[in-house]
């Protein structure tokens, strides 16, 4: 399985994203993806409708003020992974009841969805890292949120 | 004392058809395993994708997964007894329709103790 860092880039990161609270979130994501020609306008849409189902099933915060929204599709045709970090928490539900500001997005085709689920588990693992959260956090360009994300995959190998 | 015998083996059999376990120990005593412990079990995909909501989402992808299962533990002497029990419990189990019936496999076992009291 691919490093996530690996899977990341400029164009899949985004900061300081706007939103007024988390029902917003993930359309401006997908609209901000789709606008840099990360997905293309069909994609998008099938994107923001697929995570909403997602969400309906049961929230995808995970603690720690962070969230992985995922959803699979034939239309997407390699893994995805983008991040967004937002400019202020929303509320959201998870674990410790803490608002979410770190985005971790999922997506990819059907047929890989094995591993997308072992992807989903290292997300999980490594947010346990205080330490990455508050690089996360900190960062303040996309090559700092790379960085930060190198430093703890090569730490929790 | 401990004994090390070479050719012990411990057979663990998780059983996903629980419906079964009669036969299943049944064909154990036929392949002539002397005794074994049998324990309630679940199996990670149902606490996962039921009790953790991140991963509710892959449900499907642990369908063959029951609700509980039953492990089953048994010591044997030799690889010969192992053999003759993965086949006896593969035969019990072969019209039964199931996306996924469990799994069976054995370890060597290194040192092997009884606690009862030793007769003089």
């Amino acid at each position: 399985m691919d490093h996530l860092s690996e899977m990341l880039s400029e164009a899949k990161i985004l900061f300081d994203l706007e939103a007024s609270d988390f029902s917003t979130c993930l359309p401006d994501m997908v609209s901000a993806l789709v606008e840099r020609g990360v997905l293309n306008a069909e994609q998008g849409n099938e994107l923001t409708q697929a995570l909403a189902s997602r969400e309906a099933l049961g929230a995808t915060g995970v603690g720690r003020g962070v969230v992985i929204p995922h959803a699979y599709l034939a239309s997407i045709p390699e893994a995805l992974i983008c991040f967004a970090r937002l400019r202020s928490p929303v509320a959201h539900e998870s674990p410790d009841g803490e608002p979410a500001d770190l985005i971790f997005l999922l997506s990819g085709p059907p047929e890989s969805q094995t591993t997308h689920l072992m992807m989903l588990a290292r997300i999980v693992r490594l947010v346990h890292d205080q330490a990455m959260l508050t690089s996360l956090r900190q960062a303040g360009s996309a090559a700092e949120v790379l960085a930060a994300i190198v430093d703890v995959e090569k730490r929790h190998a | 004392m401990p004994e090390t015998r070479a050719g012990r083996e411990l057979i663990i059999c998780v059983l996903n058809e629980t419906d079964y376990l009669h036969d299943v120990l049944t064909a154990f005593v036929e392949a002539g395993v002397p005794t074994s412990t049998v324990i309630e079990s679940q199996g990670m995909g149902r606490i996962l994708s039921e009790d953790v909501p991140i991963f509710a989402g892959f449900r499907h992808l642990f369908a063959g997964s029951k609700p509980f299962n039953n492990t089953i533990f048994a010591v044997v002497d030799s690889s010969q007894t192992t053999k003759r029990a993965i086949e006896l419990v593969r035969d019990v189990l072969a019209d039964v329709e199931s996306q996924a019936k469990g799994v069976i496999f054995s370890v060597p076992v290194l040192e092997f103790a009884s606690l009862s009291r030793e007769r003089k």
